[in-house]
């Protein structure tokens, strides 16, 4: 590429002034000049033609004038006497143009000279040859020429004459012509030359004008046209006139009009078409949209209900089996089919959740809820529960805190508890001998500010895990290994695991060779708690009763099992019960007899317990009524629900015993009365 | 090449069979034709040479044989070698270029030259040259009987080309009983100034002036109108060798005969080709006119109160024409 020079910047100054004149102002321009320059250079020419031919015809008459006077000359050279010139010499000087006449003798004195001395002249001058005959032009200035002649005696040759006469050179004669008359010739030719060529051109200018007028006339209505049609302009049609040319462009383009318009409808049509077509399709698509959604749903409120269903019955299973675990009168051979009915329970308990979480998560639906979290506690917690299921398979069963995690960070804690829960159950259940260990350790300086990056590795002695089985064991409901360890779970729990970690902010990884067990393993950057929570962990001792008055709880539930349950598990410790069968019923209750506290299920007929509870609220005696939501629906967004109605705790079916009866001192603010404790071999004991 | 075929095609014509004729002494060779050579020149000297001619006709007794010669050198010398093969009996050349064609030939063929006015001594000597200038005895003569009054006859002339004429002048004036003066000039400007010397002295009851065939020493345009005013103002006789000067005011000239001198030189042409001694020798030299003719202006007659007619002379031009 190459940069415009300076010279081009004129160059192009020029073309854009050209550019903003219009095509008549351009046609003018470029006549204008022609016409000026055709004037100047015919002007020129005319007068250089005229003036050759004048200077000519001016020499010629003045090489005749000196012959002429050469001619009289004679007998006043031949005399010697100047009078018998004066009479030619006066007649010359008559002419026009003539101003000075000088007769020479042979010897080249003056014999005679009449008119004004003049200048010698410097423009050209030939040498005076002394036998010329002709007249010739001697000298030539700016102003004047001079003009010679010889004067001879001649004699015509004659046939008679044998012996040759020379002939005799008398003289001279000059005669000196003014330029004047040339020049003034020359300027008025030029003159009459450049006005008539100007009127010539001011004519034809004007001609050239009117025609140019008529050509850009139809031109500038087809522009014209043109534009209205850019702008949108239907119809729009052109008079075809001015010349053949300019008509067929017009005709050319009112059929140009023509068939855009036909296109433009064409198009219209097809664009209606489409709009209808898409609008079609949308509806079609909304349609199906609604469909999914209503089948979603459908399926969401399916799960919803069966879980609610299963808890229902299941609630009431693990309930008594709890109760009946908590009878002295027992047998061991009882307890241990209570132990067997409970773990049953638990482990269909734990089926139903997995499916509701899998449920949950894959529809986005899972939310964080981080809470400030001791690891040491957590690690303390896992073991316990671990413990005995590796005592039962004989394992070496260890857990490793690192002394430099935080005290506590900010973290889900139960959504981290199932995934340690479900990689140490995995791996116990696949493991067959060797050990079985967790480790907890602070990943130093890759954490961002504020946060510390944790890794949690369970680390078996199992048959490992395939190379490609690596990638599907993450899948739902799929498992490694052989047929009779695969039977064992759901498949469900490493699928839930890694959505989870991945949830968290993390990923979870496999490091495994068959035959050398495996390692699963995840970092996650763990916001640092400011606060320390002074945890107390004690093992649950029989309650019991509680210390004070006696206290009226109203238990509403439209199920019966579940009403006696609570009944069953309330009574023996010193409460009053009363019961209510719907919601209308518990604000009727609560009217005549208001209790201390109010167990609400859910779902009852008549009104459900979130209407019940709302106006419960809205009456004075009732607003700071405790209320403890128990529902089957365990979602989080239930237990929103059921703060928002206005509960003031909530608990989901099935529900533990211990943690019942926490929720109930902690409202009624009440104190058990207990068997003495047992502390925890980890933690001291208050 | 043009002049060269032309020559050779006007010499076929008009010789005839000339090329048939053996080459023999002429005593002879009495068929061999008698040649004219003379310039092919426009008028008035076609009609001059024309008329020459004829009198040669008139006067031959074989064949005439005419060459005329164009403007041309190379022409004329092959007109030269054609004479010299064809051995003409005799040759009559005319004008300047016959003059030179002569003095080409072989000196054994009879040579007349005619038609020019003068001719260089060595010419004179090798030819017999008869000259276009009136002889002076009869111009003499006749302006003896127009003006017996006359005594002197005044001449201004130049030597180089009149001094034959001159000495025959001389001769012939003082057998009239006249005085010639005879006064050089050199060119026009000497002539002039001898004139303007005379003009003032001459006496017109006596003297006559005389203008002889000399364009050195009178021009027509200058000193011809001035002598002519001069002596028109002063009553003074000019006589002139040029029919032309009587034209322009002179009184009497004589003027050739053309046709009596071609008859004259036939004449003698056929007798210098005659077998030797029937005739005297050819009178070589140069030679005065006598086959003149008079011419008088009849108004400068009158202006000078004379009578011409009772002179008795035969007068063949008056002038001016009435």
């Amino acid at each position: 590429m190459t940069h415009p020079t300076r010279t081009d910047e004129p160059l192009r100054g020029w073309r854009r002034w050209l550019g903003d004149l219009t095509f008549q102002q351009q046609l003018s321009l470029a006549v204008a000049l022609g016409v000026l320059c055709m004037t100047l250079l015919s002007s020129v020419a005319s007068a250089w033609q005229a003036s050759r031919q004048t200077r000519l015809n001016l020499m010629q008459q003045g090489l005749r004038v000196t012959a002429s006077l050469a001619q009289q000359s004679r007998l006043a050279l031949l005399t010697g006497t100047a009078d018998n010139a004066a009479e030619a010499v006066s007649a010359t000087l008559a002419f026009p143009d003539v101003v000075r006449v000088e007769v020479r003798r042979a010897d080249g004195d003056m014999l005679l000279a009449k008119g004004p001395m003049v200048e010698p002249m410097s423009l050209s001058s030939e040498p005076s040859p002394v036998e010329r005959e002709a007249p010739y032009l001697m000298e030539e200035g700016a102003d004047s020429w001079r003009f010679a002649a010889s004067v001879w005696f001649l004699v015509d040759p004659s046939p008679y004459d044998v012996a040759e006469i020379k002939p005799q050179r008398l003289g001279q004669v000059q005669v000196v012509f003014s330029k004047a008359r040339l020049t003034e010739t020359v300027a008025n030719i030029f003159w009459v030359n450049v006005l008539s060529s100007l009127v010539i051109a001011v004519f034809f200018l004007a001609v050239l004008r009117m025609l140019s007028t008529h050509l850009t006339r139809p031109l500038n209505a087809l522009s014209q046209a043109m534009g209205r049609a850019e702008q949108g302009e239907v119809d729009v049609r052109i008079a075809a006139t001015g010349s053949r040319d300019l008509q067929g462009m017009a005709l050319a383009f009112n059929r140009m009009i023509a068939a855009l318009e036909e296109r433009g409808d064409e198009l219209h049509r097809h664009r209606d078409h489409l709009e209808e077509l898409v609008r079609n399709r949308t509806t079609e698509l909304q349609v199906a949209k609604e469909r999914a959604e209503v089948a979603s749903q459908a399926k969401t409120d399916f799960l919803t209900r069966m879980s609610h269903e299963l808890r229902t019955p299941l609630n009431a299973v693990m309930g008594y089996a709890q109760i009946l675990q908590m009878d002295k009168a027992m047998t061991p051979r009882h307890q241990q089919i209570l132990g067997t009915i409970r773990d049953s329970g638990d482990h269909l308990l734990n089926l139903i959740v997995d499916i509701l979480d899998l449920s949950r998560i894959e529809a986005g639906k899972t939310e964080l809820s981080p809470t400030d979290c001791k690891l040491q506690d957590l690690a303390a917690t896992l073991e316990d529960l671990m413990r005995i299921k590796a005592a039962e398979k004989q394992l070496a069963f260890s857990v490793r805190a690192d002394e430099h995690l935080p005290a506590s960070v900010r973290a889900d804690e139960r959504c981290l508890r199932q995934v340690l829960l479900n990689l140490l159950g995995n791996a116990l259940k696949f493991t067959s001998s060797g050990h079985v260990q967790l480790t907890i350790s602070a990943v130093a300086g890759r954490a961002p500010v504020g946060c510390a990056r944790v890794r949690f590795e369970v680390e078996d002695t199992g048959p490992g895990i395939a190379p490609q089985d690596q990638a599907r064991i993450f899948e739902p409901f799929e498992q490694a290994g052989d047929a009779r360890s695969r039977s064992a779970g759901t498949g469900l729990g490493l699928a839930i695991s890694r959505s989870l970690v991945g949830l968290m902010g993390g990923a979870l990884q496999l490091d495994s060779a068959v035959g050398q067990g495996s390692r699963f393993w995840f970092e996650l950057d763990l916001p640092v708690a400011r606060t320390s929570v002074a945890a107390v962990r004690t093992r649950q001792a029989p309650i019991t009763g509680y210390v004070g008055p006696r206290r009226r709880i109203l238990i509403a539930d439209d199920l019966g099992a579940n009403r006696q349950l609570l009944v069953a598990m309330l009574s023996p410790l010193g409460f009053e019960i009363t019961e209510a069968l719907h919601g209308q019923q518990v604000l009727d209750q609560v009217a005549t007899a208001p209790p201390d506290l109010v167990l609400m299920d859910w779902s009852m007929p008549v009104m459900d317990g979130l209407e019940a509870t709302r106006q419960l609220r809205r009456t004075e005696s009732t607003r700071e009524l405790p209320i403890i939501a128990i529902t089957a629906n365990a979602s989080v967004q239930h237990q929103e629900q059921a703060r928002a109605a206005g509960a003031s705790d909530y608990i989901p079916k099935p529900f533990d015993c211990h943690e019942l009866l926490d929720k109930i001192a902690r409202q009624l603010d009440l104190t058990w009365i207990t068997l003495p404790p047992i502390a925890s071999g980890s933690t001291p004991a208050h | 090449m043009w002049w060269v075929l032309k020559a050779g095609l006007s010499m076929a014509l008009c010789l005839g069979m000339s090329s048939a004729l053996p080459l023999q002494p002429a005593a002879d060779d009495a068929g061999a034709p008698l040649t004219v050579v003379y310039p092919d020149l426009g008028e008035p000297y076609r009609s001059a040479f024309a008329t020459i001619v004829q009198g040669v006709e008139d006067r031959q007794r074989g064949r005439l044989a005419r060459v005329a010669l164009p403007n041309d050198g190379a022409a004329a010398a092959s007109v030269v070698d054609e004479l010299r093969q064809r051995r003409p009996r005799a040759v009559i050349a005319l004008g300047r270029s016959g003059l030179k064609v002569a003095a080409a030939l072989d000196r054994q063929v009879p040579v007349v030259v005619a038609g020019v006015l003068s001719v260089p001594e060595a010419d004179a000597q090798s030819f017999m040259v008869q000259s276009l200038a009136p002889d002076p005895a009869l111009l003499f003569a006749r302006l003896k009987a127009f003006v017996p009054q006359a005594r002197r006859v005044v001449v201004v002339y130049d030597p180089r080309h009149n001094d034959w004429l001159i000495k025959l002048a001389r001769e012939a004036a003082r057998s009239q009983g006249l005085e010639l003066l005879a006064l050089e000039a050199e060119d026009l400007k000497s002539a002039w100034r001898r004139y303007q010397e005379l003009m003032g002295s001459l006496n017109s009851r006596r003297d006559v002036l005389w203008l002889p065939q000399d364009a050195s020493t009178v021009d027509d345009a200058t000193v011809l109108p001035w002598l002519l005013r001069e002596a028109w103002d002063q009553g003074l006789v000019v006589c002139s060798s040029n029919v032309a000067h009587v034209r322009r005011g002179a009184l009497l000239a004589l003027y050739p005969d053309y046709l009596e001198l071609g008859r004259y030189l036939g004449s003698t042409a056929q007798a210098m080709a005659g077998p030797a001694g029937s005739v005297p020798a050819s009178p070589k030299g140069l030679h005065a006119l006598r086959q003149v003719l008079t011419a008088v202006n009849t108004r400068t007659a009158d202006h000078l109160g004379l009578d011409l007619r009772a002179s008795g002379q035969r007068i063949h031009l008056v002038l001016p024409e009435q």
